[in-house]
């Protein structure tokens, strides 16, 4: 038998000496490797899943039954280093969805994100995030007043300006009256009037509304469209008789509006108001 | 000069109808754009009677999108969502842009394209939704909301005997149809799916309407939650197009839909469906 010289300079000579030893050797090396592999594996693995799951889970949150909804948001809790997860794809396509799991898990971590990236939000889905995580007195009232300070900016998109008279509504956050004035009649889009028109109902109903601001009302009813006319004439119907002096003169203009179903309601509610 | 005469008449004819200065320019634009070129000849077919109208018939309609068991209802801002691609101006390869607001009508969206014919045509799409606050609590005492859901029930049920194409977007009330009233609810403030599963109201009244329609609309799109259950055996194998889902929706998917499609259809492109 002859060996080669390799063999002999080999470091692991003993093996030829010790085989039993050397075998078990190679298969525990074998093992580690493999555990070594696998742990790699699923130390990343539910990274990797979640990164494509949550987005499965979070859609589950609406449309599914309240068991559904809830296992979603009991499994979505579980994935680890979510709001880094979700910081990143804020930005991104996917937008909404982690609009819904921050508002829905209430993660007041993405406060700060929620805040810079509203400011540009054409979509106004952003601020119900941020509606969602008003917990607190103090975050209210913080918010409360950047959404005034953006409600009057020129560069805040219409869809924003909807969600904050919403809120500021709701809210019972006052407006002064030349602010009101400006979004009843001057703001060039109808949704945004229409909201700050449903902000004043909103005060009434409250009973913090000013008299002062019913006065405005005559002006939006000679505005269009029809439909703002039309809201306004039903905010009249539901309001206090004790107010009905204020706007019962306003009728005179649209007992001869244009839009049949304007006059038609004008004509009732003058009718009504004068028995 | 017969050029600058004939933008001249065709300024004066926008004006003389009243028409805005952007409606004008809309029309002008459609005027000197290229005609559409289709080559399969069924598509060309379905095109060619879809546009074959000087005004086309369109309607988008959001139903009452609540998110029990929360307060919160969201068609009002999704629909502004849609608005807002709706008023933007075009960019290449989309077409569902660059229309024109009626300023007496705020549901009343305009844009011309150029038909297949060579000729002009006018878009008229009317985006309406159901709810009038994102309050539920707040919206079932207040009596605008009562107009605010019937008109857009009229515009839905009215569109499926009259429109040329029309589109739901909202809730399927787990088999009950479309719906654009606030929520039936449980004792528990939960939507009672028991009743809509039974009474079945929203599709009992597409059924009705589709039944009475003389000409039912070229497409009918029902963007909300496993929809291909939602239209009716007897209209399976009609003459509208349906575009479903048979699968559950995400709201932010559902919208993307509505403006894939209608780009789609105003560019007179070839689905799979034609």
């Amino acid at each position: 038998m002859e060996f080669s010289t390799q063999q002999v300079h080999s470091p692991f000579h003993f093996k030829t000496k010790y085989s039993k030893f050397y075998w078990f050797y190679s298969v525990l090396k074998r093992f580690f490797q493999k555990a070594f592999f696998v742990s790699l594996l699923l130390l990343i693995s539910p990274y990797l899943e979640a990164k494509q799951n949550w987005k499965f889970l979070a859609k589950r949150f609406t449309g599914e039954s309240d068991l559904i909804r809830q296992s979603s948001i009991n499994q979505i809790k579980k994935i680890p280093n979510l709001e880094n997860l979700l910081k990143k794809e804020l930005s991104g396509p996917d937008k909404f969805i982690v609009l819904d799991v921050i508002a829905t898990l209430k993660l007041t971590g993405l406060l700060p994100e929620l805040i810079k990236y509203s400011e540009y939000d054409e979509t106004g889905f952003f601020y119900h995030a941020l509606n969602a995580l008003m917990t607190t007195t103090s975050l209210k009232h913080k918010l409360s007043q950047l959404y005034y300070s953006r409600l009057l900016n020129v560069n805040t998109p219409a869809a924003a300006k909807v969600v904050i008279l919403d809120t500021l509504g709701r809210l019972n956050v006052s407006l002064s009256s030349a602010d009101l004035k400006y979004l009843l009649l001057d703001e060039s889009l109808p949704e945004v009037r229409s909201a700050a028109l449903y902000y004043l109902r909103t005060q009434f109903t409250n009973k913090t509304g000013q008299e002062r601001d019913l006065i405005l009302l005559k002006e939006v009813l000679d505005t269009e469209p029809y439909q703002i006319r039309l809201q306004a004439l039903y905010f009249f119907s539901e309001l206090n008789t004790t107010y009905q002096s204020v706007w019962l003169p306003f009728l005179k203009s649209c007992l001869t509006d244009k839009n049949p179903e304007v006059k038609q309601f004008c004509f009732d509610l003058y009718q009504r108001s004068n028995k | 000069m017969k050029i600058y005469f004939f933008i001249l008449l065709l300024f004066c004819t926008t004006k003389a109808n009243g028409q805005t200065t952007e409606l004008f320019l809309n029309r002008f634009y459609a005027l000197i754009s290229k005609q559409p070129t289709i080559s399969n000849s069924q598509c060309y077919k379905k095109y060619s009677e879809l546009f074959n109208k000087n005004n086309i018939d369109m309607r988008i309609i959001f139903g009452y999108k609540d998110a029990r068991p929360a307060r919160f209802v969201a068609d009002r801002y999704e629909r502004l969502t849609l608005i807002n691609s709706l008023l933007a101006h075009c960019n290449s390869n989309r077409f569902d842009c660059d229309f024109v607001r009626s300023a007496e009508d705020g549901d009343l969206f305009i844009k011309y394209i150029k038909g297949l014919d060579n000729k002009i045509h006018k878009i008229e799409l009317r985006l309406v939704n159901s709810s009038v606050s994102p309050d539920d609590e707040a919206n079932i005492k207040d009596p605008f909301q009562i107009w605010k859901s019937n008109n857009a029930a009229e515009l839905f049920y009215e569109g499926l005997k009259h429109a040329d194409i029309i589109f739901y977007n909202g809730h399927s009330r787990d088999g009950g149809g479309p719906d654009f009233l606030p929520p039936r609810l449980t004792n528990k403030h939960h939507i009672d799916y028991h009743w809509y599963r039974t009474k079945k109201l929203g599709i009992k009244n597409m059924k009705q309407a589709l039944n009475m329609a003389e000409k039912p609309p070229a497409i009918i799109g029902l963007f909300s939650c496993h929809s291909d259950q939602l239209v009716p055996k007897s209209q399976i194998s009609s003459r509208s197009e349906w575009i479903t889902s048979k699968k559950l929706l995400y709201f932010a998917d559902a919208l993307q839909n509505i403006k894939d499609n209608l780009s789609e259809i105003l560019s007179m492109q070839c689905p799979n469906k034609f």
